[in-house]
Parts: C-alpha cells; structure tokens; sequence
C-alpha cells in the first residue's frame, strides 16, 4: 500500500453538497502511510462547511474499510485556507471556473 | 466570520421539516383573499382586507419558516439546546391555528376572534424566544449571526409587544390605532424581526452554499448597527407623531443599513468559488434586485414624509409587497432549497456516506421546479408591483392567481425532496480488492 493506493480510495469520497470528490478538489493536503497506520491531512471548502462531519466521517469509513488492518487518522487543518486554485481541472470545470472540456 | 456548523446539534428532521412544508400556507391564504380583494381595499394601509393579507404573508408564511430555519440553524451554528421536539410541535401548530384565525379575524373585522388570535399568537413567539435563548448563550464569540439574531429575536418581541397593545386598543376602544403607530410596528417586524434575521442567516448561508472564502464580509457590524439605529428611531419618530424630518431622517439610517449589508452580499456572491450558479446563488440575486426596488419605493416615500406629503398607501403597500415578497420571499424560497434538502440529506444518508452509494444534496430535489418556483413568483411580485401602482384590479389578480401557483408548486417540490431515492452518480466506495494492501 503507498500514498497513490490512499489517494485512490479517497478519489472516491464525495462532497455531497458540491458533487466532487475531495481529492479532485484539493481537500486533501498530505498522505502518511506506514505499517500500521493511514494519516490523511484535509481541510475543507470553507470553515463554516456543514459537512464536516459527514465528510470526515466517509472518508474514515472508506479508508477503514479499504485498508483494515491499518489504523486510520484523518486530520482537519484550516491553514493554508482551502482556495479554489487548489482543484484540479475537472473540478473547476464543474464549478465554472473553466471552459467545460470538449 | 462564518461560524463552523454543527448539525447534529439542530433540531430533528421531523421538527423542522413541517414548519418549511406548512408555512407557504400562508403564501396560498394571502394569495386566496388577494384573489377576492378589490382596487378599493388598497387605499389605505388599515384596511381590514391589507391587514389580513400582509399578516397571512408575514407571520403564515415568512415568520413561520424563520421559525424552522432558526431552529436548524441556531443549535447548529451557535451550540446550545433546542427544546424538546413536542413543544416545537405544539408551537407550530398553535401557530399557524393563531395565524389562521388573526387573518381571517381581520379578514371580518372580528375584535372578539383578533384578540383571541393574538393571545395564541403571542404564546408561540414567547417559545420561539424560548428556544433562542439557549443557543444565543451557548455561542462562542460574536460571529454576525450570532448578533444579528439576538437582535433580531429582541425585534421579534418588541413587535409582538406593539402588535399586542394596538389588537388590545382596537379589542377595548382604548385609544386609536392611528398609520403612524401601525407604521411603528409594521418597520419593527419587517425590519427588526424579518429583516434583520434573514440578513444574519445571509451571511452564514451565502458564503457556505456558494463557496466564498477569498472575501470576508465587509460591514456586518456596521449595517446591523444602523439598523437597529435607524428602526429604534423611526419607530419613536412615528410613535411620537414626530415631523417628517424625523421619519425621514430616521428611516434613511435604515436604508444605508440594509443598502451596506446588500452591497456587502452582492460583492460576496461575485467573490464566490462557485461560478455555476444554483437555486440559492439565483434566488439571491434576484432577491437583491427586489430589495433595490424597495429600497427606491422607499426613498420615495421618505422624501414625501419630508417634504411633509401626505402617505400614498399604495407606494406604501407596493413598497411592503415589493419587500416581503420579493426580498424576503424570494431569499427564503432559495435558501429552502438548501436547507430541507441538506437536512433530508443529513438525515438519511450521513452513516451510508463512504459506505455505499449515495445521491448527492443537489439530486434530491429539480432544479426545474426550483427555478419555476422562484420565476412564477417573482412573476407575481412585479404584477402586484404593477397593480397596486397603477390601481389594476386585473394586474392584482394576476399576480394573486401567480402567488397560489408558486405556493402550491413549492410545497410540492419541498414534499418531492422527501421521496427515497437512489444515487445516479456511478461512483462506488473503495473496497480493499481495489488496491494492494
């Protein structure tokens, strides 16, 4: 398992307000792997995002169930402040920060 | 400046959901005796057909869904409890019983069933205070919602207490319930109570549903203050049967208030992630735009005041109608389309998130409807902008026959979020198989 697999997994949670999953929208700030343990540090689109708690908690239960044998840590940090130049393409296309790909 | 959410904290989906799904009652009572009201009815701000609509309007319908929305939000933004779910129950339908009987009270020009209605009423907006106070004490600092709806919540009161005395004075022919004092406690609710509240929950919900974090709100402080300022005055001014200048002085203060807090939220959603636009972000413009109608109609009746004119009523009800169906209305329709199916979502799918599939906040209700909602209805707000102005009954109707329409339209929409439904998008959770652990 490495950070690439972690990633993966998390490609796979959703914000479901904004309909984009968070490592698409650069939520997701590091990785850690080790032998025993996953650490995920995030942060989220805004401090006052209602779904913090739903957001953290589907991307500990994706991660558990994808890797059980493996403790998992998901940390919220608000600094740096989440900006939107922190998304990929895909995902400001769907925001409308970018020219829909032909 | 936003303050962190925490929905748990809020009052049940089963609470909260019936005060946005009964409130647009009002909207389809309003729009009933509108239907049935004549040109005649609108010459003056007291007659008994003006006063039932505007508070079949504005506590069915606006105060009603305040209702539900403060107690989502509060415990939620604020900490603190909410109260037990059956008094909030018995709250709502003590509620809407009392606003059925007020309007239709006014309606007939019943003192007896008025008095009756206001006692009933004046119960319901003592708990709703009740179950304020808990998270206006828990919060932590002093965020703008936080200010906001304490002074919104001291507004709420200070026009229960007015509304009270002038159903009171009419009930016992104590003393005359002259314009002036009606215009007293009409500034206070719509301003102190309504006004003010929907401006405190704006800044929470703009930035969070549009996603704006590269500006910060620029004068929350500033405009509330000159609310507050401005409708204490004007409120004395019009008690005191003080000169126009007072009334105009005073309900300029108002004004550049409510115009800093709109300046401030039109320069907040054009700083927003969120380009592509939804329900909320559109119904909040559009809610800005009648705002700024109102404001103009308003400004015209203060520089009548003083010059020392006499009161127009129909500019007076036009710029009422203009601001309580379309700034308001058309707020709370949008931020509705936010907050139920958050909540339905909330409810049914937060444990399933990352587990299973499950349908994103915006799949579980049409934006086609949404949309058709609030363009119907802002549709009837311009016919009665129209009609009151220009004194056509046949603009009038229109914009009554538009109002049942958007109420119905909208109460069927906010039920159809309610149906199950399963996730369209094609993602499915992680398993272990999909990587090499």
């Amino acid at each position: 398992m490495n950070t690439a697999d972690v990633a993966r997994v998390l490609s796979t949670v959703y914000d479901p307000e904004l309909g984009l999953d968070v490592v698409s929208l650069g939520l997701v700030y590091g990785i850690d792997v080790d032998d025993e343990s996953v650490t995920v540090q995030m942060s989220l689109t805004s401090v006052g995002c209602p779904m913090e708690t739903v957001i953290m908690n589907a991307v500990q239960a994706a991660l558990q169930r994808a890797f059980p044998r493996h403790a998992v840590n998901v940390d919220v940090v608000d600094d740096p402040p989440w900006r939107v130049e922190m998304a990929d393409r895909k995902a400001l296309e769907r925001l409308g920060l970018l020219p829909a790909s032909p | 400046m936003t303050a962190r959410v925490a929905p748990q904290l809020s009052a049940p989906l089963s609470v909260i959901a019936p005060y946005f799904l009964l409130a647009p009652a009002g909207l389809l009572v309003a729009g009933v005796l509108l239907l049935g009201a004549r040109s005649a009815d609108f010459g003056a701000i007291n007659h008994p057909t003006t006063l039932g609509i505007t508070h079949a309007i504005v506590l069915g319908w606006i105060t009603t869904t305040m209702f539900g929305a403060t107690y989502q939000l509060g415990a939620a933004v604020l900490g603190g409890r909410t109260l037990p779910a059956w008094l909030l129950r018995a709250q709502l339908a003590l509620h809407l019983a009392g606003v059925g009987v007020f309007v239709l009270s006014f309606r007939e020009w019943d003192l007896a069933w008025l008095r009756a209605g206001s006692f009933v009423l004046v119960a319901t907006i003592g708990v709703h205070l009740v179950a304020v106070v808990s998270p206006l004490r828990s919060a932590q600092g002093w965020p703008p919602i936080r200010l906001y709806l304490l002074a919104g919540a001291m507004g709420l009161a200070a026009t229960a207490t007015l509304g009270f005395l002038w159903v009171d004075a009419l009930h016992a022919a104590r003393y005359t319930v002259t314009e002036l004092r009606i215009s007293a406690h009409a500034h206070l609710g719509l301003v102190g109570w309504l006004g003010v509240t929907l401006m405190g929950v704006s800044y929470q919900l703009v930035p969070m549903f549009n996603v704006i974090n590269r500006r910060k709100p620029a004068v929350p402080r500033l405009a509330l203050g000159a609310v507050i300022a401005g409708v204490a005055a004007f409120v004395t001014a019009n008690l005191l049967a003080l000169p126009g200048w007072a009334i105009a002085g005073s309900g300029s203060v108002i004004l550049a208030g409510i115009g800093a807090w709109a300046v401030d939220q039109w320069l907040l959603l054009g700083a927003r992630s969120r380009r592509k636009m939804d329900i909320q972000g559109r119904a909040s413009y559009v809610s800005l735009g009648f705002l700024a109608v109102a404001g103009g109609l308003a400004a015209i009746a203060l520089g009548r005041a003083f010059l020392g004119e006499p009161l127009l009523p129909r500019l007076l009800l036009a710029y009422g109608a203009t601001g309580t169906l379309g700034w308001m209305g058309v707020a709370l329709i949008g931020n509705s389309y936010k907050i139920l199916p958050f909540l339905i979502w909330y409810h049914r799918y937060r444990e399933l998130a990352g587990r299973e599939p499950v349908p994103l906040v915006g799949e579980l209700y049409s934006e086609r409807a949404a949309h058709a909602v609030v363009g119907v209805h802002s549709t009837a707000v311009v016919l009665l902008l129209a009609g009151l102005l220009t004194e056509s009954d046949l603009l009038t109707r229109g914009a009554a026959v538009l109002l049942i329409l958007s109420a119905v339209v909208h109460v069927a929409s906010l039920a159809y979020m309610f149906v199950p439904r399963r996730a369209r998008r094609s993602v499915r959770p992680a398993t272990g198989k999909e990587v090499s652990a």
